[in-house]
């Protein structure tokens, strides 16, 4: 994979969400942002992806207006039993 | 020691419990594992956990909380254990990569722009349109991206859990964003009426 490719840069660009980049790739990585569009775009994306995931913790999981999966009443009742009687 | 808040208010019945955490716990799990039947089977482990380990809950954190706290050790335990039994021998080639990306590895279409979510409501839609994809993701790329981006684990803790080399840790991060990005873009940001 090119150096200068779209392909290369959002790799670095992933990785660098995780860890600071070597000042090589970095320049490499911010001067093709300059100048390509799409990669500016995907960026964005993986920021706001970021961003969104962090505050997908526990008050979205309790959101009332939601379709929200839930226990089927099956498995609820055999949770039930095992909770009354839990094996030894 | 100091006794357990719990016990010095009306003791709530294992039944009761499964009403009021049951739910909350299983999507919990259901979002980081993606299989329904494991799910479930964490949250039993959870609860019958809870049970065995109830004079050891301090009233200084939400029940919840504490339910929670035990969830995770069982679901980290759970990945440990089955990724033991069937560990990661290579990665090879992403085809969704090939997919997006032409030859000369420029993008084959460009992302759209997307708008950013201002009101509580539209994030709360981007959240659930998040899960969704999420769910859609193939198992291993799930849990690396969930360990590393939902629960914060460093890098060399989620290596562990996974047992997988920290370069392949982040092949698999980067591959699991393109994909969500992807799934973001068609089944949220692709409706253009609601969100332009």
């Amino acid at each position: 994979v090119s150096l200068f490719s779209c392909k290369y840069t959002v790799r670095l660009l992933s990785r660098s969400l995780d860890r600071a980049l070597g000042p090589g790739p970095w320049l490499v990585m911010r001067l093709h942002l300059l100048m390509c569009v799409p990669c500016s775009r995907y960026r964005r994306h993986l920021l706001l992806l970021h961003d969104t995931v962090r505050r997908l913790g526990e008050s979205s999981l309790d959101h009332p207006d939601g379709d929200l999966p839930a226990l089927s009443a099956e498995a609820r009742t055999r949770i039930k039993n095992a909770c009354e009687n839990p094996p030894s | 020691m100091e006794p357990p808040r719990l016990q010095e208010t009306e003791e709530p019945s294992p039944g009761s419990w499964v009403d009021q955490h049951g739910d909350f716990l299983y999507r919990y799990a259901l979002l980081r594992v993606g299989r329904p039947e494991v799910a479930e089977d964490l949250v039993q482990e959870t609860f019958l956990g809870a049970l065995r380990g109830r004079e050891q809950f301090r009233g200084d954190a939400s029940e919840r909380t504490w339910l929670v706290a035990i969830l995770k050790y069982k679901l980290i335990d759970h990945l440990r254990r089955s990724r033991r039994e069937r560990p990661l021998s290579s990665l090879g080639e992403d085809e969704w990569e090939n997919e997006l990306f032409d030859r000369t590895g420029h993008w084959k279409k460009s992302p759209r722009r997307w708008t950013i979510p201002g009101v509580a409501l539209e994030q709360a839609e981007l959240q659930q349109a998040l899960s969704g994809c999420l769910s859609k993701l193939p198992a291993r790329l799930a849990e690396a991206f969930s360990l590393s981006e939902m629960d914060e684990l460093p890098s060399e803790e989620v290596c562990k859990v996974l047992a997988v080399s920290a370069g392949n840790l982040w092949v698999m991060l980067h591959r699991a964003r393109l994909r969500l990005c992807a799934c973001l873009e068609k089944s949220w940001f692709g409706n253009e009426e609601k969100h332009s």
